[in-house]
């Protein structure tokens, strides 16, 4: 059972540190995804305000063409010395000329204007454009105002962002030359309306969603090979509101990358800037979103992986650990439940089926050792119960639990008032010959034996000691019974079952003259009751596969004589002690018994 | 007093020509015709004062310098034309809108409306001296609406919407005092309003403001009554230069002032200064 119980408490820890990697993986991921969108954000924020600046040089320098235009430098030039711009005859031409290069450039609008501010002439491709065409065409109507427009004629190219009617354009502005180190004589101003259209391709350009709000109105641009939902990558009117109270935004005209809205499966993160310009005062900004895949807990990795997610996982190997790791709990389960299950449950079909006597606990391993050598205890005490002897009792199934003793102790049995000897109606024994003085109590006489011998005899004589099964004396009660038994009338005497071919003359302990002799009252004849143990002991011995060559009956003797001697002298009218042979835990083993 | 309006008496001599040697014959007949048709149009116990302007580059348009400054965000590039010149470059004031030249003389009760154009980024003009009671009415010219306002509402000027084509009117309080307006939607809109009590009415009835005529080559006109004056010129809302004392005297058209009205220190006379 060792390796399973190993075995599980190995894939618990795995399964364990698994999880506990999962998380971390979650949390790295989680860290490293935000941190990710934060620097995504801020590069694409850069990467907006470059491409304003950059498509604003790319404007200015295409209004060059008109700012040389034969029409448009004598009408700016005549207006500069007319009273009354109804007087500059070339204003019609100028109208042609803007109108022809706003369409070919794609300016939303354009004016030229004189060295006063007046609008000398105006092209417009917007549909809202008549509004601004009536007031151009109003006397007092002029541009003069603007810092661009101030700039451009004092000589400076520049851009800028206006925001007329909650629509915003981006504006760019040049002086009309007709001399060089001279002043100009007016400038050119193209305006490119930003629109869904114009946001779109500056998101197709920075891989972001960008959207541009002014005053509520917002124009937004996703790139075209995004997945995501435009709804989702909106900039809604709530999350302007918070820009008010926002002071890296009101401060530093930016806020730092975060979080705008977290979707079920996606956190959608947002950096606000403010728009360079005139709309830098006008509330007019720019936000650029990103949405990024969120897992709120190891178990959302499912949910959110996509199908090259999957496809990526290696499942070859796991598979592979799976069915290995599967097929090595199996092994371990074979080998330590299944077939000592099935031999244990075959040993006791046998022992049902009468084809055997008994367990036998050594060809068992673990529990199931020691529930058949239950078993067999079992057996002996129904046997016992109904008066049949099945072989040597244990002393402690007879006399109770024994008193701690040490271990090797094999003689350090109860003191003599504990032992319910009378009870017993032992016959009595001729007193033995006086021996050699036993080995110190507690310790194993192994004068003249081999270490291999030295060590059977000392696992046979660990036995607690038990009284002999004797044939001619009824079997003792149960432990618990022990108080009672002296009244209570015995039962007949047991006879032992046949046990047949399968049931080795060794093993079947108990057998022998012994319990004759006693039961016909003649002399006790120790040496033949110690040489019949000796055999008996070597017999099961060999049944059991131990070696048993070295052992030989001087030197077993010699063991027997001293503990029986040890034995007497501790316990007072202890006339002899019965030795039996049993089998213990698929090893041959000793009991003694004292005899008074 | 509009651009128009302005333009209308003076336009002749501002637009005869500037910054350049061949337009300033023409500017020299232009303002001559310029009187001639003056002439009628004022009373006749008027004078057209006629005076030049010292100092004017010193005059810098405030919202434009404003706006140069990086750190302001007003731009993402800004970059010099090359075949412009260095002095063309400084951003000088638009001096026909931004420069007020007045006449400082007895005190007087303004009368009339005086007429402010909103359009192009500004007001004209941009600084603009009333008397005391005098009705100041903004006319919208622009395809959007404004909202202007005056600038810590010492003024009860307060921010309100004003429509294309649409009009506003607004007194100031009595007394002496300067007023900046501004609008929520043009942030380079920057106008200055001076209650002048001593600030003669100088021009025609329909302006009803005492600034003068100014060109952008830095000459002005006043129609002046027979009388000692202060003339002064007024900037950003505040007196700017030195005054040029004045003295109109009876049975003159038109009288040319010998010196000119400095408004700043130019550059020139710094260095000579030391």
């Amino acid at each position: 059972m060792l390796l399973s119980r190993f075995w599980y408490i190995a894939l618990s820890l795995v399964l364990g540190a698994s999880v506990f990697m999962l998380y971390i993986a979650h949390g790295v991921a989680s860290r490293t995804a935000t941190r990710t969108m934060g620097e995504l954000l801020t590069a694409a924020t850069n990467s907006v305000e470059w491409y304003l600046r950059d498509h604003a040089h790319q404007r200015a320098a295409e209004l060059t063409d008109l700012t040389f235009h034969p029409d448009v430098q004598a009408a700016l030039a005549a207006a500069a010395d007319a009273d009354s711009l109804a007087a500059v005859k070339e204003r019609d031409k100028v109208k042609s000329a803007l109108r022809a290069f706003a369409e070919k450039k794609g300016f939303a609008i354009v004016w030229a204007i004189d060295v006063n501010g007046r609008v000398v002439g105006t092209a417009c491709t917007l549909q809202v454009c008549a509004s601004y065409e009536q007031a151009a065409a109003q006397p007092d109507f002029e541009m003069g105002g603007y810092a661009l427009v101030v700039d451009a004629l004092h000589g400076w190219v520049r851009d800028d962002t206006w925001v007329f009617d909650d629509q915003m354009y981006r504006v760019v502005a040049r002086p009309v030359e007709q001399k060089v180190n001279d002043q100009p004589i007016g400038a050119i101003v193209g305006a490119n309306h930003v629109n869904d259209a114009y946001v779109e391709a500056i998101a197709a350009r920075v891989g972001t969603a960008v959207a541009f709000f002014a005053r509520g109105n917002v124009a937004k641009g996703v790139p075209p090979d995004s997945s995501a939902v435009r709804s989702d990558l909106e900039v809604t009117t709530e999350d302007l509101k918070k820009l008010v109270d926002n002071k890296d935004y009101n401060e530093k005209g930016r806020t730092a990358a975060d979080t705008l809205r977290l979707l079920p499966k996606h956190t959608v993160g947002a950096v606000f800037s403010r728009l360079p310009g005139e709309s830098w005062d006008s509330g007019a900004g720019y936000a650029v979103i990103y949405r990024q895949l969120r897992a709120s807990s190891p178990l959302d990795y499912q949910g959110v992986a996509e199908e090259a997610d999957k496809k990526s996982v290696p499942w070859l190997y796991i598979a592979l650990i799976a069915i290995g790791a599967s097929l090595l709990g199996l092994v371990f389960s074979l080998l330590e439940h299944t077939r000592p299950l099935a031999r244990f449950r075959r040993a006791v079909h046998e022992l049902g089926k009468g084809k055997s006597d008994v367990l036998k606990p050594g060809s068992f391993r673990g529990t199931y050792k020691k529930i058949a050598s239950d078993i067999n205890d079992a057996l002996d005490k129904v046997a016992a119960k109904s008066g049949v002897e099945r072989g040597p009792a244990d002393l402690e199934s007879v006399l109770g639990p024994l008193p701690a003793q040490p271990q090797m102790s094999a003689f350090a049995v109860p003191k003599g008032d504990e032992l319910p000897v009378k009870e017993r109606s032992l016959p009595k024994a001729p007193k033995p010959v006086p021996t050699p003085a036993p080995a110190e109590p507690g310790t194993l006489p192994s004068a003249g034996l081999s270490p291999e011998e030295r060590d059977a005899v000392a696992r046979a004589m660990a036995e607690p000691a038990a009284p002999p099964p004797d044939a001619a004396t009824p079997t003792p009660p149960p432990a618990g019974a022990a108080e009672g038994g002296a009244k209570r009338p015995l039962p007949a005497p047991p006879k032992r079952r046949d046990s047949g071919a399968s049931a080795p003359a060794s093993t079947t302990v108990g057998e022998g003259p012994a319990p004759a002799a006693l039961e016909a009252g003649a002399e006790f004849d120790e040496e033949a009751d110690w040489r019949r143990v000796f055999d008996e002991f070597v017999a099961l011995k060999q049944k059991l596969g131990e070696p048993a060559e070295k052992l030989t009956y001087e030197k077993f003797r010699g063991t027997l004589q001293r503990n029986k001697d040890a034995l007497i002298e501790r316990h007072a009218g202890c006339k002899r002690v019965e030795f039996r042979v049993y089998e213990k835990q698929g090893k041959a083993a000793l009991k003694a018994s004292p005899v008074k | 007093m509009t651009n128009d309006d302005a333009g209308r008496r003076s336009r002749p001599a501002r637009d005869a020509g500037c910054f350049g040697k061949g337009r300033s014959v023409a500017g020299v007949g232009a303002l001559g015709a310029l009187v001639v048709l003056a002439a009628p149009l004022v009373a006749h116990a008027d004078t057209l004062v006629k005076g030049r302007l010292k100092g004017v580059e010193a005059l810098l348009n405030p919202v434009a310098t404003e706006a140069a400054d990086p750190n302001n965000h007003r731009f993402t590039f800004r970059e010099p034309s090359a075949t412009v010149s260095q002095q063309a470059k400084i951003l000088t004031a638009f001096l026909p809108k931004e420069l007020c030249v007045v006449a400082l003389g007895p005190e007087s009760k303004g009368q009339g409306t005086a007429r402010v154009v909103v359009s192009g980024g500004r007001t004209t003009p941009v600084t603009i001296v009333v008397n005391e009671g005098q009705t100041l009415q903004f006319e919208n010219h622009d395809p959007f609406v404004h909202r202007l306002y005056d600038v810590g509402g010492k003024g009860g000027f307060a921010v309100a919407e004003t429509a294309p084509k649409a009009a506003r009117s607004w007194t100031p309080p009595p007394g002496a005092a300067t007023y900046e307006l501004r609008d929520e939607r043009a942030p380079s809109l920057r106008t200055w309003v001076v209650v002048e009590p001593k600030a003669t009415r100088a021009v025609t009835p329909n302006a009803a403001h005492a600034c003068g005529v100014v060109t952008r080559r830095g000459e002005f006109t006043l129609s002046l009554p027979e009388g000692k004056f202060d003339l002064r010129g007024y900037f950003k809302g505040a007196p700017v230069g030195e005054a040029l004392p004045v003295e109109v005297k009876a049975g003159k058209d038109k009288q040319d002032l010998p010196d000119p009205l400095v408004v700043g220190k130019a550059e020139s006379d710094t260095k000579k200064g030391g």
